[in-house]
């Protein structure tokens, strides 16, 4: 009897205390909101980093643009590579950058600052552009949505990715207004609002720039860049390079450029024999700047591409060309558009017909003058007489080619335009596994083939073969 | 309501239930004896027959209580005859009970800390006396379990002082959490953890460890052990809740209870360790690459010299600059004969020393007993530099507060910690093997500034610093102090109703140091201070009845339990330092890396059992459990669940008891555990990233949380049987199990596409089951000579049964090795390794590409191993001649797989002796080339292409991302145990006051005599003690261990 009775108070005593249950499981050391400025600087630093440093700024961009080659650990420079190399960039550009844009996106409207949703869809297509560039068909539409019951999103066609892209950009231009964002947080822009609305618009060149030659393009190249071009009051674009749009790194880890944090303890890339070859035919003063001379002889030298160890480790880490001191520096900038590449893509667009773009002779010498000033090399007197534009192809060669040197540091950018257009010329190395050709883009990851099986066999049976570095992309097509 | 409360109310009760009892009649003392010895039982039962008043014995036996002459007296004591006595005028009496032989003096600790008959449960539980764990004992206690009991499999770590062991008891029950059982001290539940999961990788959740800090229950000391009871089903420990899903280990420390007077006893224990197994190296080509080596800087400034692999020239003693070549005037260096030197690692490993000191005393009087224990544990690495400490107080004492009340408490406070824990990963098999690593014990130049360190010589400078100047000024230091008691109150207002309240702490406190020098691949040094502070209370109360109706006996016990475990984490670290070597968070160059975290979570139970009794053949036993957990969502956070267990003792039921056959049980029982989950899963939050500049950031979480989480449930069926033959000569016991678990609490991984890593959900299934056998037996007993043997097998077959639609589960998660996943995977036992692997003809034979004449790899992966043994087992044997005795301990796995790393990367540096045939050149690779023919089939044909390089062939048929060709057979058969131990004559010692002595011989890991794995021991674990087993990465190998043991009592 008194047992029970025992037992039914402590019952009592016990289920009242389930009462702060709720308190207890509260968790003290995360946030449950926040205003969307709070999530700025993680995003866009690892959008950045995934472009300008890990395994695509710091190898897959520059070896396979042949604007670096390695010297240590070459097997990359052969394009062969551990899973990390694909598996990295989608997870971070995924998960790290564009979870956070789509939460300010959300934040941005919940809290109706249109500034914030412009910011947040800018960033996010910057960085879905980077994922199609470098996959192919991605998820798009479906993606982000994990929270909102979408676990297993479907893929989109890449031409499809594009249309959506140049929506979305001018979708962020149209929203931005004159309410105020926060400076701190902005790290891109400083709250500038008009610097955001000409990246949205450049990008958007970019990307229509690689539909003019599509004849299934799902939107009018064309139309849409004389929409921008035309209307600079409404659309402006980056003006000068003060426009660029880079990430100022900070002089200290972990908010240091990767390729200085990388240097710090590795020593495995040189520039590329490709890159010096150029260079110096065109005496060009830049190769000053991409290259240091070899610690040895004292003269600029460029490993070829994809040697073996060995052949690498007898050419020597002393004897030949590290990339130059300016890009090794923990500050310098890391570039996601610069003007000298809005000009290369209006002279482009100039030779095909856009007449919203100008002059093509104009704008190319515009893009090598940018390109000399951003990285503090002084034109040469006699530089644009000597490569002075030609007409028709070889016109388009000489813009292609210029664009390529114009890219060094975008190196990523470089190789989706060497995919694109075969200009330069490159040639891959003799030990290859990819059979002799410049991969055409990264295998998905094996988290995708693992978790999201139907949607990625779809999107790979869409592109039309395996899962390897062989399928091309719709604009290269 | 907090602790204090809760206590409160349980003296409240016994108060309540004390009033109003009292007696008539005189008073009758008496003692309780066993006849065997004459020492007095304490904890007899002595009722007057017919009512249910009576009294117990205290600790020397003795009993008060009130009664008259015509009163009959029923003595009864567990694993004893009961006696009844007729009192008649007596007021003083003494009884000796005689032994049970039925019952061979069986009694174990179960659940809650219940004394009970062994053959009245209805499941398997295993004991283990201290004293099998104080002579060859290791410094971890979990590895002393290894291969002694029947389903329990441990597996070691690595061979760093104070390591981590991994613990599991008939296989994994949850996919995605702990699998390790619960660890109770004295009824009350310890923490286990080691949280070797450096903070900045927690954040995202990742396995990475590079420090091995131990776990937990690591660091219970032996020689204050009474006993280890395994519980190991369901079962045994459903009355302690959802952390007991994985079964329970039981440890009851010593007491001064039985004691009489005052006692001393010392004991001392010093071994040697020397490595288990060392790789087999090859010794005829040292540093270099394609046959050519010439050492300048180490960084690539010679010939070949930053490459840290053996492909070099063929150490023939020709004359070759070298890093320790002398260099002249003009900075030349004059070469130095390029020779082998076989046993540079052998010898790098230098004799690892362990020293345990223990002294306790022990008092007892009829009121009351203590004991308390002092023990020093220093144990010195193989590796320079390295060690382990660890010192123990511990004070148990009782005392008889008034008639029927006892207060009871324990303490132990632990101090343990080391250094440095530095485990040198890789060092050796990125290596030339020509490296007189006794040279470079200089590890610093000698007279340079130390802000310019490493000026150190080395072979290589390109990836490696000095091993010796890793070892010296890069250390992982930790210092923790840990204080596990509780106290209880005891009060037996009636014979057949105790009533127990309790309260207890495990509290530890672990500041771990990290100071790095500036270094390769470290720039400028760094500094890492992290603080891991862990509390758990348990307050509990017992209410337990037990009373005789006829032949019926009922036994019931109803109690409750809050558990508040309360967990904090700070951690400090300057990523690079600006003056060097002054190892101050102040002293940070850049911004401070910092991680803050904090968690709480309450649970509380209430529960109750019933045990019946009939004529001591037939036993039934039923639990129920109701837990409240704060983790788990408010509609779902009450759950509920069950046991019944029953055993028959058919020898005794049946009365066929005989000499051949004196005991025969059977025994069935069917449980149900509930589990519930980490706090703070159910609320979607952001998480705190490093800021930029002074600029605070945040992300969104990579994880998608669940406000939906119902507790996890795991059901078992346990069914055995128990005998004993030939006079006892032979202890058979035979169990079969069968457990499920579903509605596991998972962080699936889900398409990153969606934005995010993982998903906590509830889904999913995982079913074990199997066999245990353990046999014991005395095949020789003679006057003067014994020999004892025990076998024990377990068998146990895991399968993913459901994932909720995931197609697998990644266990493994963050920087992989060789990208190897380590998944559960629906239809597959739990744990398959999935990677790449060669690509074959139907025939089996590897394909070769006949352009390059190297193997092809698959560009796909598929399922190539398991961690999970097929079974596992041990074989004890003690041979016992007059004062001396002699035992031995076999450890057998069987089954199951290991990632090898350092086979690995070892193959492809050729520094392992496979690597020897075709140094000289053109070696043709044994295997096949394919060719696609016109209808679409492939033919095959011998390949005949030659590689000229030997390194190139090597480097592309030990493909470093190969993943199978690194997947081994994990079975091993050690020779686990050896102990030769005498009593020394007493006589001689008497005089100084000495009443017992012992002295032996013991080993513990003798040898490997069975194993499938090259190079290393099987038994190892990259990842210490947690889910992600069955990888090796190059840790300090395991030890050998040989010495002595010495014990005095006084």
């Amino acid at each position: 009897m008194k047992k029970t009775l025992l037992l039914a108070l402590s019952f009592f005593a016990l289920t009242a205390c389930e009462n702060n249950f709720d308190a207890i499981n509260a968790n003290p050391n995360d946030p449950t909101s926040l205003p969307p400025e709070l999530l700025m600087p993680h995003g866009i630093k690892l959008a950045v980093n995934s472009v300008v440093g890990g395994s695509l700024g710091l190898d897959v961009g520059p070896l396979w643009s042949q604007h670096l080659a390695r010297i240590q650990y070459t097997e990359i420079d052969q394009y062969n590579f551990t899973t990390d190399t694909q598996d990295t960039p989608w997870q971070n550009l995924y998960v790290e950058a564009n979870g956070d844009f789509q939460k300010i996106i959300e934040l941005g409207k919940a809290g109706n600052n249109e500034n914030y949703q412009a910011i947040g869809l800018i960033m996010r297509s910057y960085a879905f552009a980077q994922l199609t560039d470098v996959y192919g068909d991605i998820p798009y539409k479906e993606a982000l949505l994990g929270t909102k019951g979408t676990t297993y999103p479907k893929y989109d066609a890449q031409k499809d990715v594009y249309a959506g892209l140049v929506a979305d950009l001018k979708t962020a231009n149209d929203l931005i207004n004159a309410k105020t964002v926060n400076k701190d947080g902005d790290i891109l822009f400083g709250g500038n609002m008009t610097l955001w609305k000409k990246f949205a618009n450049s990008l958007s060149l970019r990307l229509l720039n690689r539909m003019l030659d599509k004849a299934d393009a799902p939107i009018n190249a064309k139309t849409e860049m004389a929409r921008i071009l035309g209307d600079p009051a409404k659309y402006p674009v980056l003006a000068s390079n003060a426009d660029n749009v880079q990430l100022l790194y900070l002089a200290d880890a972990p908010n240091n450029n990767p390729v200085n944090q990388n240097r710090k303890t590795r020593d495995d890339h040189r520039v590329s024999k490709s890159l010096t070859d150029r260079l110096t035919a065109l005496n060009d003063p830049r190769l000053a700047v991409f290259a240091n001379k070899d610690a040895t002889t004292g003269k600029y030298v460029g490993v070829a591409n994809g040697l073996t160890n060995t052949e690498a480790g007898n050419l020597g880490l002393a004897k030949t060309s590290k990339i130059g001191d300016y890009f090794t520096a923990a500050r310098v900038p890391g570039v996601l558009m610069s003007f000298a590449e809005l000009n290369f893509i209006k002279a482009e667009a100039a030779l095909k017909g856009v007449t919203a773009a100008g002059d093509a002779a104009t704008a190319y010498e515009a893009g090598i003058k940018a390109s000399m000033t951003q990285f503090g090399a002084t034109l040469p007197a006699d530089y644009l007489k000597t490569a002075a534009l030609q007409t028709g192809t070889a016109g388009l060669t000489q813009v292609l080619e210029q664009k390529w040197l114009a890219l060094f540091g975008q190196d990523l950018e470089a190789w989706t335009e060497v995919r694109r257009t075969g200009i330069p010329v490159l040639k891959a190395p003799t030990v290859s596994y990819n059979e002799g050709q410049i991969p055409q883009r990264l295998p998905y990851p094996a988290s995708e083939e693992n978790l999201n099986g139907e949607n990625f066999k779809a999107a790979l049976a869409r592109m039309g073969g395996p899962n390897t570095m062989k399928l091309k992309m719709w604009w290269s097509k | 309501m907090n602790q204090f409360s809760t206590t409160l109310c349980a003296l409240l009760w016994l108060l309540a239930i004390s009033v109003g009892l009292a007696q008539t009649p005189r008073p009758v003392t008496g003692r309780v004896l066993s006849k065997t010895d004459g020492k007095g039982l304490p904890g007899a039962n002595v009722v007057i027959k017919g009512t249910t008043n009576g009294a117990t014995t205290n600790a020397d036996g003795t009993f008060t209580l009130s009664a008259s002459p015509d009163a009959t007296l029923v003595v009864s004591y567990i694993g004893y005859v009961s006696q009844d006595i007729a009192l008649g005028n007596r007021t003083m009496l003494d009884i000796a009970l005689a032994e049970d032989a039925g019952q061979l003096g069986e009694v174990v600790i179960t659940a809650l800390g219940i004394a009970r008959d062994k053959k009245a449960l209805g499941y398997n539980v295993q004991e283990l006396k201290g004293s099998e764990l104080t002579q060859a004992r290791p410094t971890n206690l979990l590895n002393a379990l290894s291969g002694k009991i029947a389903g329990v499999q441990v597996t070691n770590s690595n061979g760093q002082p104070g390591s981590s062991s991994r613990i599991m008891i008939r296989g994994a029950n949850s996919i995605g959490n702990n699998n390790q059982p619960l660890f109770v001290v004295d009824g009350i539940p310890i923490d286990n953890g080691s949280y070797n999961t450096s903070p900045s990788s927690a954040a995202t959740n990742t396995n990475n460890v590079t420090v091995d800090y131990g776990n937990g229950a690591a660091a219970i000391n032996p020689d204050d052990i009474e006993t280890i009871t395994v519980l190991k089903g369901a079962n045994a420990a459903a009355l302690y809740g959802s952390r007991a899903a994985n079964g329970v280990i039981l440890v009851t420390t010593k007491s001064g209870k039985n004691s009489k007077g005052l006692g001393v006893s010392v004991n001392s224990n010093v071994t040697t360790e020397r490595p288990f197994r060392l790789p087999d190296y090859q010794n005829e080509y040292g540093q270099g690459s394609k046959g050519l080596f010439s050492y300048v800087d180490g960084r690539g400034g010679g010939i070949a010299d930053g490459v840290d692999e053996s492909w070099g020239p063929k150490l023939d003693g020709r004359l070759l600059p070298q890093y320790n070549s002398p260099v002249d005037a003009n900075g030349v260096r004059t070469p130095t004969p390029w020779v082998a030197n076989p046993d540079n690692i052998k010898n790098f490993h230098q004799t690892g020393v362990t020293s345990s000191q223990n002294v306790a005393i022990t008092g007892g009087s009829d009121k009351g007993d203590f004991r308390l224990s002092y023990t020093n544990l220093y144990q010195k690495g193989m590796y320079p530099n390295t060690n382990y400490k660890r010192s123990t107080v511990a004070l148990n004492a009782g005392y008889t507060l008034a008639k029927n009340l006892t207060a009871r408490a324990s303490i132990n406070y632990i101090r343990d910690g080391s250094d440095n824990r530095q485990n040198l990963n890789l060092y050796w098999t990125w290596f030339g093997r020509q490296v007189d690593l006794n040279d470079l014990k200089q590890d610093v130049v000698p007279d340079t500034d130390p802000s310019q360190w490493p000026v150190a010589r080395n072979w290589n400078s390109n990836y490696w610093n000095n091993p010796y100047y890793v070892l010296n000024r890069q250390t992982y230091a930790n210092d923790k102090d840990r204080v596990v008691g509780n106290a209880q109150l005891t009060y037996k207002p009636l014979s057949w109703l105790t009533i127990m309240g309790r309260t207890g702490m495990d509290y530890g406190l672990d500041r771990r140091t990290t100071k790095r020098a500036r270094g390769v691949g470290l720039v400028n040094g760094e500094f890492f201070n992290d603080n891991v502070f862990t509390r758990e209370m348990n307050t509990d109360f017992l209410i337990t009845g037990d009373k005789q109706f006829g032949d019926l006996r009922v036994t019931v016990n109803a109690g409750g339990n809050r558990r508040f475990t309360y967990f904090q984490r700070d951690y400090l670290g300057a990523p690079e330092l600006k003056i060097p070597n002054l190892y101050n968070i102040a002293n940070s160059a850049v911004q401070v890396n910092v991680y803050n975290r904090m968690t709480s979570k309450m649970v509380n139970s209430l529960y109750g059992s019933a045990g019946f009794s009939y004529k001591d053949y037939l036993f039934l036993d039923v639990t129920a459990r109701n837990d409240w957990s704060s983790t788990l969502p408010a509609g779902n956070r009450s759950y509920f669940y069950p046991s019944v267990s029953a055993s028959a003792v058919l020898t005794d039921m049946l009365g066929f008891q005989s000499s051949t056959l004196p005991y025969l049980k059977l025994r069935a029982g069917w449980a149900q555990v509930g589990n519930d989950t980490d706090p703070y899963s159910l609320q979607q939050v952001f998480t705190a990233e490093s800021p930029w500049g002074t600029t605070t950031t945040f992300s969104e979480n990579n994880l998608i949380f669940n406000s939906n989480l119902k507790p996890e449930m795991t059901q078992a069926t346990e069914v055995g049987i128990e005998t004993r033959l030939f006079q006892n000569r032979i202890n058979a016991e035979v169990t079969y199990y069968d457990k499920k678990t579903s509605n596991q609490i998972l962080r699936a991984n889900v398409p990153q596409s969606s934005g995010y890593f993982n998903s906590i959900i509830n889904a999913g299934q995982i079913r074990n089951s199997g066999w245990e056998v353990e046999l014991s037996g005395s095949p020789i007993k003679t006057a003067g000579f014994r020999w004892d043997v025990t076998v024990n097998y377990a068998r146990n077959r895991s399968e993913v049964i459901d994932l909720g639609g995931l197609t697998n589960y990644q266990i493994n998660t963050g920087a992989l090795l060789r990208n190897v996943i380590l998944e559960a995977r629906p239809g597959y036992a739990y744990g398959n390794f999935y990677g790449t692997y060669y690509r074959r003809d139907p025939s089996g034979s590897l394909i070769f590409d006949p352009a390059t004449g190297y193997p092809v790899m698959s560009s796909d992966r598929k399922v190539i191993g398991n961690i999970m043994p097929k079974w596992t087992g041990g074989i004890q044997n003690s041979f016992t001649y007059k004062a001396f005795t002699f035992s031995t301990l076999f450890d057998v796995r069987m089954g199951g797989q290991l990632f090898a790393h350092s086979v690995n990367i070892g193959r492809y540096t050729g520094v392992l002796k496979e690597t020897l045939p075709g140094r000289e050149g053109n070696i043709v690779g044994q295997g096949v080339v394919e060719t696609k023919n016109a209808d679409g089939t492939f033919s095959y044909a011998p390949n005949t292409k030659a590689v000229v390089q030997p390194e190139d062939y090597y480097h592309n048929f030990y493909n470093r991302n190969n993943n199978e060709a690194y997947m081994f057979d994990a079975d091993y058969i050690k020779w686990r145990e050896a102990k030769l131990s005498v009593a020394l004559p007493v006589r001689l010692l008497s005089r100084i006051g000495v009443k017992g002595a012992t002295f032996a011989l013991v080993g513990r890991n003798l040898a490997l005599l069975h194993s499938k794995v090259p190079h290393i021991d099987p038994e190892t674990s990259y990842y210490g003690d947690g889910n992600v087993q069955g990888f090796e990465n190059g840790n300090i190998p395991s030890a050998r261990s040989i010495g002595f043991n010495l014990g005095f009592t006084f």
